[in-house]
């Protein structure tokens, strides 16, 4: 349990050092914006209780909106995510899954499980935060334009950081 | 009383669920209706910190560049400099100068934090109430304006950019009276878009344009840009300018906030203006 908050905790200072001190420096165009730091609440164990994850999602968007000088934004995305993950996770895993209690990760489930996964929250989450930055649907296609270019990094980027720190195994299906 | 528990226990996770985002809700409100000035404080002294931090590394990177601009400052500022200007006055006579009063005073600052690719885009930087910044004082650069002061805390203040869907800035054409409001349209950040100058003005591309002084934020004069392109509908009463923005806003290092002596007195008196209005009609 205590290896468990540690390890946590380093990949959330981690993530947090990286996006906020790298990945919202780099310019690449005004319509991407990537987010990784919700790989820490996609990557919690499967059998982590439903409002424990409501709650690691809402204090990791109040600590992002602290870094990002806005106020609530990040907070209702990631809130949703972890209201949404638990849902996906029971949905699409096997029953051997939770009893073994792994973590949701390229090593665990194979490339197109994850691909998938990771697509539909990033999805989620960056479609929440955009239009609420926004505030209002008056440009909705150059909106719905970042979504959806902004996603896509995100994808290649979390895809990218799961190859370098797992091993991923030749998938057997 | 037993089935309402039940209820509860059974749903619990989904009535958390609905309570954390209402509360989300309910800040993002509050944020746009400009009432969070309590909870900017609080981030401001936990991430202003860091950024700080980052911020004394990153300016080793940037001290060649920042030397030229101060290098440029410096003799611009000696050219206006009283020494350097030749004395033609034969009488030599002394005035106790009661017309001039001082009526801004500038307080340099550093940038701390500062992005240029989101839709809404906010600036950190290291003054704050212990020197003097309030809210909604104006901040410019060398060349061209930044943003406005939109939260303080004691040792930061955080800065709504020009480069925010909720700024707009009060700009003319220099040597032409006509105003309007400049917004950014989101994209590129070294264009922002004139709107409500009206068609019978002549507006051309490269004329410069400047803020009005018409708010109390910004000082008369200051460069804000050049037409870039211009265009005007047939049947609407407005010209469309794109401008380009003389800032660089993504090289923005040191920046200066405009205090404002007469703020005050021109905020109440226009505030009296508009309570007393009604009463007249």
């Amino acid at each position: 349990m205590i290896n468990e908050l540690l390890k946590h905790t380093l990949r959330l200072i981690l993530l947090l050092f990286v996006q906020v001190l790298i990945v919202n420096n780099v310019n690449l165009s005004s319509y991407v914006n990537p987010y990784i730091y919700i790989l820490l609440l996609m990557m919690l164990k499967v059998n982590v209780p439903k409002w424990q994850s409501l709650v690691i999602g809402f204090l990791l968007g109040a600590v992002m909106d602290m870094f990002s000088s806005t106020v609530g934004i990040h907070m209702f995305a990631t809130t949703l995510l972890g209201y949404l993950r638990p849902r996906i996770l029971s949905a699409s895993l096997n029953k051997e899954d939770f009893d073994a209690n792994i973590e949701p990760n390229i090593a665990n489930k194979g490339f197109i499980w994850f691909f998938t996964y990771a697509a539909s929250l990033i999805f989620v989450h960056h479609c929440s935060l955009f239009f609420l930055e926004i505030y209002s649907t008056k440009e909705f296609f150059a909106t719905m334009q970042r979504v959806l270019y902004s996603s896509a990094v995100s994808l290649l980027m979390i895809i990218l950081a799961q190859f370098l720190f797992f091993t991923v195994k030749p998938s057997d299906d | 009383m037993r089935n309402i528990i039940v209820f509860l226990y059974k749903y619990y996770n989904f009535i958390l669920f609905l309570v954390l985002e209402f509360f989300s809700l309910y800040l993002i409100y509050q944020y746009n209706t400009y009432q969070r000035a309590s909870f900017i404080n609080f981030s401001n002294g936990v991430s202003g910190q860091a950024y700080s931090t980052v911020a004394n590394f990153k300016s080793y990177f940037r001290l060649r560049q920042i030397n030229d601009s101060l290098q440029l400052e410096n003799a611009r500022l000696r050219s206006e400099l009283f020494t350097s200007y030749y004395n033609n006055e034969i009488r030599d006579f002394k005035v106790n100068d009661t017309i001039y009063k001082q009526q801004y005073t500038y307080i340099a600052a550093k940038v701390l934090n500062n992005s240029i690719n989101k839709r809404n885009n906010y600036i950190t930087l290291n003054r704050g109430a212990a020197h003097g910044v309030k809210t909604q004082m104006g901040v410019i650069c060398d060349n061209g304006i930044v943003g406005i002061v939109m939260a303080t805390s004691q040792h930061f203040c955080t800065v709504l950019s020009v480069l925010n869907s909720n700024a707009k800035i009060s700009a003319r054409i220099a040597d032409d009276n006509a105003f309007g409001s400049l917004v950014w349209d989101g994209n590129d950040p070294t264009i922002c878009r004139l709107y409500d100058v009206n068609k019978h003005v002549q507006v051309a591309n490269g004329k410069k344009i400047v803020t009005s002084g018409y708010s109390t934020i910004f000082p008369e004069n200051i460069p804000v840009g050049e037409v870039q392109a211009h265009s005007l509908e047939a049947g609407d009463n407005f010209h469309t300018i794109k401008v380009r923005m003389s800032t660089n806003f993504s090289n923005l290092t040191s920046v200066y906030i405009i205090n404002n002596f007469f703020k005050e007195e021109m905020d109440s008196l226009e505030i009296l203006t508009k309570i007393k209005l009604p009463d007249d009609q």
